[in-house]
């Protein structure tokens, strides 16, 4: 029998102020790739976990749907090409859930174990695994 | 702009080194779009084999969240050219939300072609851009970049975009290593020209698949003593002009119009003149794409503006087939047909392969 590995369940979050209640995966592309700012008529700000996190590589393989040095080619075409970059990047999930409480308007990726009374969960990537 | 090149290679290829050639770190961006072309002409009034390449290096910067710059530096040895120069180099603040106020050297807003292609040809299906609007080896006859303060924003959630910018004149007085003349910006306020103006209006649907836009610019130009313009010689440049996109399925079709008045300053001579091209590509897979453009201009023969570029009326019909090796290396193969119409010129076939690359 082998081991079972835990697997993070990765949630999309923004703070309870924010009037955003649902968004759809293209939503979230576009705005991981800045190809939109708003969502739902709210002006979205984001971040970023590091590339190795594996919830950050989860996200970007299912939502994003770029990685590696196909998101680093995507990103010189469009630095060079607007006035656009990538997002920022905070080190921990923690860090993610207080950067997302701080302010409306900012919405951030998290393994679901981190989630407290001050976010809420505007979409679920295991609605794209098909095991809601 | 053109500066001193030993330097600027020195500089190239200190920062190359530095950099390795590594994406970006923290809040600054490295990067180089490259190209090597190789091409071939029939029945061409002057002997158009050539090889060469242009090398695009660019960083940007964020200096905090509403303050960002760029620098792009050029080197185009492309048909008997050689230069190296600062293509772009602008300073950026975000004043409030929705409008931004930048300084510096921009690419002019004269259609979506100007501000979105560059010397990057990467980004480019075709290994030409439309005659009228060549950025390489200095071809182009229109004002494709200024100098000056750009204000922009959008409205409502982005679908409706603005530009105005006031801008310095601009100045034909360099001939290139091919023998053309070229068309330089000057800073906003220097010399005795008047200073321009520029603005553009784009509307774009929810997913960006359909855009439209309006845009013109009036400036001063000043054209170089000798022949054809006996003496000196400034003229009032005036370009309106609109530009279209969808994106349909696999299939994607841009055009652009440009209307043209050059009013000879202190005189009541008048030229008029047209310029279009309409561009149509098919993605056959994830890797090739087909394209097919027919562009074309009439100009008024005794028009002194055009006849510094000898340029006459004429038509050119370029098809493209692009193979994209990766995201970051990519084939393409051309021929363009010129048709030069009434001219005694013989029409020519060009035939153009390129390796265009990015190193991030």
């Amino acid at each position: 029998m082998s081991p079972t590995l835990a697997v993070a369940e990765v949630v999309v979050i923004t703070s309870k102020e924010t009037m955003i209640y649902d968004v759809s995966g293209v939503q979230l592309q576009q705005r991981w790739l800045s190809q939109k700012h708003y969502i739902s008529n709210v002006k979205v700000d984001i971040v970023d976990l590091p590339e190795s996190s594996d919830v950050r590589q989860q996200f970007y393989n299912l939502v994003v749907k770029k990685n590696g040095r196909s998101l680093n080619a995507y990103w010189a075409k469009k630095i060079f090409l607007g006035k656009e970059f990538p997002p920022e990047v905070v080190d921990t999930n923690q860090q993610v859930v207080n950067w997302v409480s701080e302010k409306a308007g900012r919405i951030g990726y998290v393994d679901n174990k981190y989630l407290n009374e001050r976010v809420k969960v505007i979409f679920s990537l295991s609605t794209l695994n098909g095991d809601k | 702009m053109v500066i001193n090149k030993m330097k600027i290679k020195q500089l190239l290829f200190t920062i190359l080194l530095l950099s390795n050639f590594t994406p970006s770190y923290a809040d600054t961006f490295v990067g180089l779009f490259g190209d090597l072309t190789v091409q071939d002409s029939k029945n061409a009034p002057f002997n158009s084999d050539s090889y060469g390449g242009v090398l695009d290096f660019y960083v940007t910067h964020q200096f905090n969240n509403k303050t960002t710059g760029l620098l792009e530096l050029v080197y185009d040895d492309t048909e008997g050219e050689e230069e190296v120069e600062i293509e772009r180099l602008w300073l950026q603040r975000l004043i409030v939300d929705k409008f931004n106020l930048s300084v510096g050297r921009f690419h002019s807003r004269l259609g979506s072609w100007n501000k979105l292609i560059n010397h990057a040809a990467l980004l480019q299906d075709t290994i030409s851009s439309p005659f009228f609007l060549e950025l390489r080896g200095g071809g182009g006859v229109f004002p494709l970049h200024v100098i000056g303060l750009m204000a922009e924003g959008t409205f409502g959630s982005e679908n409706v975009s603005y530009m105005v910018m006031a801008h310095g004149s601009q100045e034909i007085n360099a001939v290139n290593n091919n023998g053309r003349f070229v068309i330089k910006p000057e800073i906003l306020f220097s010399g005795s020209s008047s200073p321009g103006y520029s603005a553009r209006i784009l509307l774009k649907n929810s997913d960006s698949s359909r855009y439209l836009s309006g845009f013109m610019m009036q400036t001063d130009v000043s054209l170089p003593t000798g022949f054809p313009v006996p003496t000196a010689m400034v003229v009032s440049q005036l370009i309106v002009g609109l530009d279209v996109g969808q994106q349909l399925s696999n299939w994607k079709i841009t055009a652009e119009y440009f209307y043209i008045r050059n009013d000879v300053v202190n005189s009541v001579a008048s030229y008029p003149a047209g310029a279009y091209f309409i561009q149509t590509s098919y993605l056959a897979n994830e890797r090739i794409k087909l394209t097919y453009r027919y562009a074309g201009i009439s100009v008024d023969d005794n028009d002194p503006y055009f006849q510094v570029f000898s340029m006459t009326d004429q038509s050119h019909h370029v098809a493209d087939l692009r193979y994209d090796i990766n995201d970051e290396h990519a084939i393409k193969f051309e021929l363009d047909y010129v048709d030069f119409s009434d001219s005694v010129l013989t029409n020519t076939l060009t035939y153009k392969l390129q390796w265009a690359f990015l190193f991030d």
